[in-house]
Formats: C-alpha cells, structure tokens, sequence
C-alpha cells in the first residue's frame, strides 16, 4: 500500500468522472499532437520534395510561388509558357557551363486524367532527375516497380521542336489555306509512365489507356478529351511519398501533337509558342546555383528562375502565420480540458471529506493528502496526455488519406515525434497546476467535523 | 498513559461560547480498559478527539498521552504521533470505499508504521483472529456491519499502538455480535498490552470493561 495506489484507487472510485475528464484531456492534447504533426509533415514533405528541384525556370507570369507549387506539387494553374529559346540557351550557353548544369529539363502542363496531371517531358526525367538524397546521401532517382519507360529524349525532342517551327512557317507562308497534316507520332510514343498514387487510385496497370483531358478535372464543363492522343500505360513508378506519386508522364511530342489552339495567348508568336514548356527543371553542380540562376534571370523578360527550397521557406512562415489562430484555439481546447479536470476533482472534495477525515484520523498528514489528490490530477492528464497521443495517430491512419487529397500532404501516421513525449509533459504539467485548488481544498479538510456518524 | 488536567474544549457559536466538553482530572495508567460514560452532548466525542490530537484543547493545564505533551506538538506532529500510537474506531462508516479489507487495515500501517511485509503479515494475522480470513479481499460493501467494524478494529490495532480509542464502535448492532467484536478487542489489547477508552451507552458493554467513568463526573472534579 502506497500514496500512488491510493490515487489510483480513488480514480477507480469515481471511474465515470475520471474518464470523462481523461477524455477531455486526450481530446485536447490529441488535436496539439494532430496538429504539430500535421504542421510537421507539411514542413517535411514541402522541404524532402523539393529536394531534386534546385530551381525551375519558368514563365515571368506569375509568382515564383505558384511556379514551384504548380511543377513541384501540382498545385494551382501553370503560370504560362517559356520560349524554346531560353531551354536552348540552359543547355548551351555561356550560362549553363559557369552553372555547370546537369540537367535541364523540359515540362509541359494543360492535361489532366482522372484528376491527375499530365506532364509532357523528355526521357531525361527518368535517366537524369535526381529527386532528391537518401540517408546515405547517395542520389534517389525516378525508379519504375513495373515496366520500361518511354523514349524522347533532348535531341529527339530539340528536332522534334525543329519540324514543328518548319511547319509553323509553311502554315503562316500560305495563309492557312492548305490544310497541313502532321505526320502521326509513332506508336511507341504514345506512352505514359504513371505514379503509384494514380496506378493505385485509377486502379491501372501496365497497357491500360490513358485519354487526355484537355483542362482540369473540376472544369470538367469546359474540358475536352483527346481521343487521338490516348496513351498506354507502359511503366508505373516505384513510390515515392510525394507529389510525383500523382504525375503521368508522357513524351513531350505526344503532349505537343494535342490539340491545343485555345491555349495558345493572343499576341504571342504562334511559332515559337508552339512548343509549350511549362517550366525547366534544373540542376547543376556550382555552390549557390539557385541565386545565381535567380539573379540572371532578374532582369529578364522571357523567363524568371525560382528556387523552391526559398520560395516553400517563404511559404511555411507564411502559413506559420496563418495557423496562429488555429494553433491559439488547439492549445485553448488543452487548456480548458485542464480546467475541467480542476473543476471535477474539485467538486468531489465534498464528498470526500469524510474519506480525507478518516485517513486522517490514521495519522496522514496533511501534505500525504496534497500528494494524493496531486497525484490523481497528475494521473489523469498523464492517461489523457497519452492517450491523445495515441487518438491523433489514429485519426492519422484514417484521415490521411483525405489529408492528401485536399492538401497534397501525405501524412504518415507512424511518424512518433519526440515533441510528442513533451506533449505528455507538458499535460502532466497542466494537470498539476489543475490539481492544486482541489488538493488544497483537501487537505484543508477538518477532521474533527467530519467524523461524526453519518446522518 | 493518559494524564488531564483542567481540560476544556469551547467553541464559539455566534457571540455565544459552547463549552463542549471539560475535565478536572482524568488519570489512565497502561494497559487499562476504560469505559467511558456520559449522555449525548456532554463531550465524549470532543475528549477522546483531544487524546488523539485531532481537536486541540481551549484550555489545558495538563494532556499527556503515552508520555508525550500534546499541548506542545504541532498538528503534523500530531498526525504522525496518533499514525504511530493511537489506533481509532468510530461508530460507522470506518472504512474507505475503494479499498477491501486487507487493504483497509493496510492504510493504517501507511500513514503509521510503514506499510511493508512485516504489517502485512500482522494485517493477514489480525483479520484472521477476527474471523475474516475469507474476507480479506472484499470491500466494505460487501460486509455485514459486524465484519466492517471488525476490519476496522484491525486496522486500529495493526500499528501495535498504546492506546485504543473506540467511540460507540458497537452502534446499534445486536448484542451477541457486538459484544463478540468488543471481547476479541478486550483479548488482543490485553495481550499486548494496549490501554483502551471506549465511549459506550451500553451498560453491558461497560460491564466487560475494568473500569467506568462518567464524563459528568469527571467536570468539577479538582
Ligand atoms: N465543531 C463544533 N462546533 C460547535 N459545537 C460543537 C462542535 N463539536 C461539538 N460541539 C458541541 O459540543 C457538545 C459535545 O459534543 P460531543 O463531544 O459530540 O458529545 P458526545 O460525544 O458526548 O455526544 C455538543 O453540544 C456539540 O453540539
Ligand atoms: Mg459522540
């Protein structure tokens, strides 16, 4: 027999007021811990993913934000289109040796498949792109689970761009009065390679087809399918917890040959807007490429370069900023939950004072009584602390997928923080504080009134 | 044992003072078995709480207790000194809920002596000697009155205190079952040397004891 049993026991007594209160507690503490991990894995997953992306080099429309959000995570509307020049000039020019550049690589955004986009782009994608470090700081590449992927690569791609400029000439020389056939892609072009996220959830496999959306899913009103254009599926990706688990890619010719009059912008030269990059994913070897490449291109009128590693730490603090009030309201929800543990325990101490008389009348001191009632307020939010814990982990493995639906954020729900051991602490710590009114009023208790025969 | 003199509890009700209980000399030597006596209202209460340092004194010349001045010790020496010494029964309601009867007589060895294997191997054997071997993992609950007042004599005596204090311990219960409590009472403190003061109405109870006293006796003696 001990103090602590004696907490424990008169826990037990009062097994639905303790409950409730724990349940309080773990409501609260539950929803800091979703909240910090939720906070967590969005700083981990904006920061891990952008990884392979040491800058992008895009259209001047638009923010360098909604650049990065649209190619890194497949956010928003693609600002626009980059001339064919300027991915000349990053794989040839004076720029690209001082950079010295490893990859430079084309995409092309407009269409989506059952909610996925589609990205035209060349073959260097899955033999170049570096998506980032694994612990050993060996380089993660885009790896296939099943099958082969397609082949178009910078040159094939730069001639391809070639013809289509010939053509676009030859249409504007006549007038448009010829009607000017394109020659067909070959078959083995009109592939995709798709995300194990878009595999998954569009349950494909290997050779089944992919149509074209020209548009997003949710203008589906305006959106048109490209019936001519429907690729097989020859390669899904090995998993990879980020955005690029719900991309499909395709050659760039096939993404180009589309149908694709409307997206070409009034006043812009129709033959170099023919090929329609999207953005520029570059990597290169120099110290400080990302600012370097910034700077170049800061006085520029083509194209502007943004680095997601600046860009998503901008982002963060913002929504840091943003999250203030939710995050105030969380810690208020902890709050008042230790507020209702001081106003239950409270309100048991009538009752218990003959309890706190007898032990008492045994010789405990007033302290031993402080310690007791301490004791069970501790214990609560301990259990409650907890348990809190464990209800957002759980919550996490139901939700997460929604999460990642509406957020593009995949939270892992077996991602135990040690944050969340000072969680606990910190409940512990409130449920001290909860725990002095009522303790006092304990072992204020007289034991002389108290004794007599119950009436 | 117990030396008093010039004992006087009053309390203040409104502007009026309450005399709730005065002794002019009380003397008890050790190992004694008293009864004592008095009608409702006179103070039995409000002495034996004085003996036990539950209730200090308005007035006092003289309150010994197995050697030691009350009068000069501070509430938690107080407090350890009845956990170390002074084993208390009430008229009802003794025991705590959430605890069956081993684990009730136990709570008097933790805020006594200690609680450890030697207190709970005195605990198995006192509630054994009652008769309560198969009720030791029962809770109060689930006890007749008899056996309530029976684990609670135990736990009054698991500190092998010095002195026994029972006030009414016998309640209404019936005759033959209460006065087998108080018998087996009478035998351990004897045995072991223990002075006894218990508050009783009942004559024949008194009669089991050495000696009787009445409180209204006890007021103007010098
Ligand atoms: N805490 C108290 N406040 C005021 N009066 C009290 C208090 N305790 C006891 N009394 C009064 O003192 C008197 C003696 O009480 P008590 O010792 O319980 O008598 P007994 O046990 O002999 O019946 C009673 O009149 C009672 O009302
Ligand atoms: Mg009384």
């Amino acid at each position: 027999m001990n103090l602590f049993r004696v907490s424990l026991r008169n826990l037990r007594l009062r097994l639905l007021s303790t409950s409730l209160t724990t349940l309080s507690i773990a409501v609260g503490a539950g929803m800091v811990a979703a909240l910090w991990l939720l906070i967590a894995e969005t700083e981990k997953r904006y920061t891990t993913n952008t990884q392979g992306y040491r800058a992008i080099i895009g259209p001047k429309e638009g923010s360098p934000l909604s650049l990065v959000l649209s190619t890194v995570f497949n956010l928003g509307i693609e600002p626009g289109v980059v001339p064919l020049s300027v991915y000349k000039e990053l794989h040839e020019g004076d720029l690209a040796r001082r950079l010295g550049l490893v990859y430079a690589i084309p995409q092309a955004r407009g269409d989506t498949f059952g909610g996925f986009p589609i990205i035209g782009t060349t073959s260097e994608m899955f033999t170049e792109f570096r998506r980032g470090k694994d612990e050993f700081g060996e380089y993660r590449m885009l790896d296939l689970a099943e099958g082969e992927a397609w082949t178009f690569d910078h040159a094939e791609f730069l001639a391809f761009a070639e013809h289509l400029a010939e053509h676009a000439a030859e249409v504007a020389a006549d007038g448009g009065e010829h009607n000017h056939e394109h020659e067909p892609l070959p078959d083995e072009h009109m592939a995709a390679v798709i995300g194990s996220a878009v595999a998954d959830r569009l349950g494909l496999e290997l050779g089944s087809e992919i149509v074209p959306v020209h548009g997003r899913a949710d203008e589906a009103v305006v959106a048109h399918k490209h019936e001519d254009s429907a690729c097989r599926v020859v390669a899904i990706m090995a998993e990879t917890g980020g955005p690029l688990d719900r991309s499909i890619f395709i050659p760039m010719d096939v993404f180009m040959s589309m149908d694709k009059h409307d997206a070409i912008r009034p006043g812009q030269d129709a033959a170099s807007d023919s090929v329609l990059i999207s953005a520029i994913i570059v990597e290169a070897r120099a110290r400080l490429a990302e600012f370097h490449l910034r700077n170049a291109f800061q006085t520029r009128t083509d194209a502007q370069a943004a680095s997601p590693s600046i860009e998503m730490r901008q982002l963060l603090e913002m929504v840091g900023d943003a999250t203030m009030v939710l995050r105030v309201t969380v810690y208020l929800v902890l709050f008042v939950a230790g507020i209702s543990v001081m106003v239950a325990l409270y309100n048991t101490m009538n009752e218990r004072r003959r309890e706190i008389a007898i032990m008492r009348s045994l010789g405990a001191r007033r302290h031993q009584i402080l310690r007791i009632i301490l004791q069970e307020a501790l214990l609560i939010a301990f259990l409650g602390g907890g348990l809190g814990v464990l209800l957002c982990h759980v919550s996490a493995y139901f939700f997460a997928p929604l999460v990642s639906d509406i957020s593009g954020v995949m939270v892992d729900w077996r991602a135990f923080s040690v944050d969340e051991l000072w969680l606990i602490l910190g409940t512990c710590v409130l449920g001290g504080f909860a725990g002095i009114l009522p303790a006092i009023k304990g072992s204020l208790v007289e034991v002389a009134d108290n004794l007599g025969p119950v009436s | 044992m117990i030396e008093i003199e010039q004992l006087a509890k009053t309390y203040r009700r409104g502007d009026q003072l309450v005399t709730a209980c005065t002794v002019g000399h009380l003397s008890i030597g050790r190992g004694e078995q008293v009864a004592l006596l008095g009608q409702s209202g006179l103070g039995k209460t409000t002495l034996l709480n004085m003996i036990a340092g539950i209730v200090r004194p308005s007035q006092v010349r003289k309150l010994l207790v197995a050697d030691q001045d009350l009068t000069a010790m501070s509430e938690s020496a107080r407090d350890r000194f009845r956990g170390r010494h002074v084993g208390i029964v009430f008229q009802t309601f003794n025991l705590l809920m959430p605890f069956d009867s081993l684990e009730n007589v136990m709570l008097g060895a933790l805020f006594g002596q200690g609680s450890n294997q030697h207190t709970r191997e005195r605990a198995e054997e006192l509630l054994r000697r009652v008769g309560l071997a198969d009720r030791m993992h029962h809770l109060p609950g689930e006890l007749s009155v008899g056996q309530v007042q029976r684990v609670a004599m135990c736990r009054a005596l698991i500190n092998e205190p010095q002195l026994i204090l029972a006030d009414e311990p016998l309640g209404n219960q019936d005759r033959k079952t209460g006065g087998e409590v108080l018998r087996l009472l009478l035998e351990i403190a004897g045995e072991e040397d223990c002075t006894v003061v218990m508050v009783t109405h009942d004559p024949e109870s008194a009669a089991m004891m050495q000696r009787q006293i009445d409180l209204a006796d006890l007021r103007q003696a010098s």
